[in-house]
């Protein structure tokens, strides 16, 4: 009887650590090497570690990560629908014009949307074997090749639930859904103010004993599984990011986001929990021209 | 909890509610788990870019060991 407990228990735990990794990979690791923040003295070890994390992950390769994130930051295209991942919002039907809470209640519709893992995939994969409009090299290429045979070799001739349990549920889909909950919930899209935010987790301390209760079980169900799989590393303090730039340390965060809203130069703002930041992204989409889309 | 101040209701400010209600020793999670600090707050460890990979990696062993102990994989 406790297995059927302490099982999902350890499994659920294992899946947010590994997810969380994944995350780091590409919004740390990744971000940081192609801003020119990590292994400035070495950019060929910086490659290939960063190279080889998004290989066992399938997340998009180094080049295709770099032309879509700095576009990102190009003021001409920010926020626009030529930016990538307004795009791919908007691909998924969170149109411009939309109410708020409709936009809210696609995004957890899009969660379980086999349409929505399909093209998160879909994007990961051609990166990842430089098809379409990819610019991923060759040994780039023959090395996400070589991964995908180990799987599917595990897969068919090891253990098919090993693969399924150990790779396909945290790595292929479980990162989707954490991709989706950052760039939903990371800026204003298509709203003209170009508005980020400071995005952080737990709410106000409760006054009953029931209060209390379902403080503690947010904390550990809800509230550190959010941490490390939605705003892994510093990615609560991405708007110090876009606000200040270089001046943001990326590999102290919290304390760098701190002390440079201190300074009194910088327009920073906060959102307190999931749903506040949501309600805030999906709000400017909700307010941007509907010609946009 | 410390200092006996009950009174959550007297703090807008969440992170500044945790550190008036909390322990010392907790305040540090408490900064990484909100991702604010409280007002002064001054880190125990500066991080450099190769401690946050190494704990990533040492995360990553972890998970894949959790589930290779439970089911197996």
């Amino acid at each position: 009887m406790s297995e059927l407990i302490t099982v999902p228990l350890i499994i659920f735990t294992a899946y947010v650590l590994i997810v969380s990794t994944i995350r780091w990979s590409i919004v740390e690791l990744q971000h940081s090497f192609i801003h020119r923040e990590l292994f400035k003295k070495s950019q060929r070890t910086g490659r290939l570690i960063t190279e080889f994390f998004s290989t066992i992950f399938f997340t998009h390769a180094l080049e295709d990560y770099r032309c879509t994130h700095l576009k990102h930051h190009n003021k001409n295209f920010t926020f626009t629908p030529e930016d990538d991942d307004f795009k791919l919002l908007i691909a998924l039907g969170f149109r411009p014009g939309m109410l708020t809470q409709e936009l809210k209640r696609h995004f957890y519709r899009c969660l379980i949307s086999p349409h929505f893992h399909w093209r998160m995939l879909a994007s990961r994969f051609s990166s990842n074997f430089g098809l379409g409009q990819s610019k991923t090299g060759i040994y780039r290429r023959l090395a996400a090749a070589l991964w995908l045979g180990l799987l599917i070799y595990s897969a068919a001739f090891i253990s098919l639930p090993a693969v399924l349990i150990g790779y396909v549920i945290p790595v292929l889909l479980m990162a989707n859904i954490a991709a989706l909950c950052q760039f939903s919930t990371e800026h204003s899209w298509g709203s003209a103010s170009h508005q980020s935010w400071g995005r952080f987790v737990g709410e106000k301390l409760p006054t009953s004993i029931y209060g209390w209760f379902t403080w503690w079980l947010k904390l550990i169900f809800v509230w550190i599984p959010q941490r490390m799989m939605w705003l892994p590393g510093g990615l609560s303090s991405h708007d110090t990011h876009h606000e200040a730039g270089s001046r943001f340390d990326p590999f102290n965060p919290v304390y760098s986001r701190a002390a440079l809203a201190q300074t009194g130069k910088y327009k920073l703002s906060e959102t307190w929990g999931f749903n506040a930041a949501l309600s805030r992204a999906m709000s400017g989409i909700s307010k941007a021209n509907s010609t946009t889309s | 909890m410390k200092n006996g101040n009950n009174n959550v209701k007297a703090y807008t400010d969440i992170r500044e509610m945790y550190k008036n209600y909390f322990p010392a020793f907790l305040q540090p999670f408490l900064t990484w788990l909100t991702g604010k600090p409280f007002a002064g707050q001054q880190p125990l460890i500066i991080m450099r870019a190769e401690t946050r990979i190494l704990l990533n990696l040492v995360q990553l062993e972890l998970g894949m060991g959790l589930l290779f102990v439970t089911v197996g994989v």
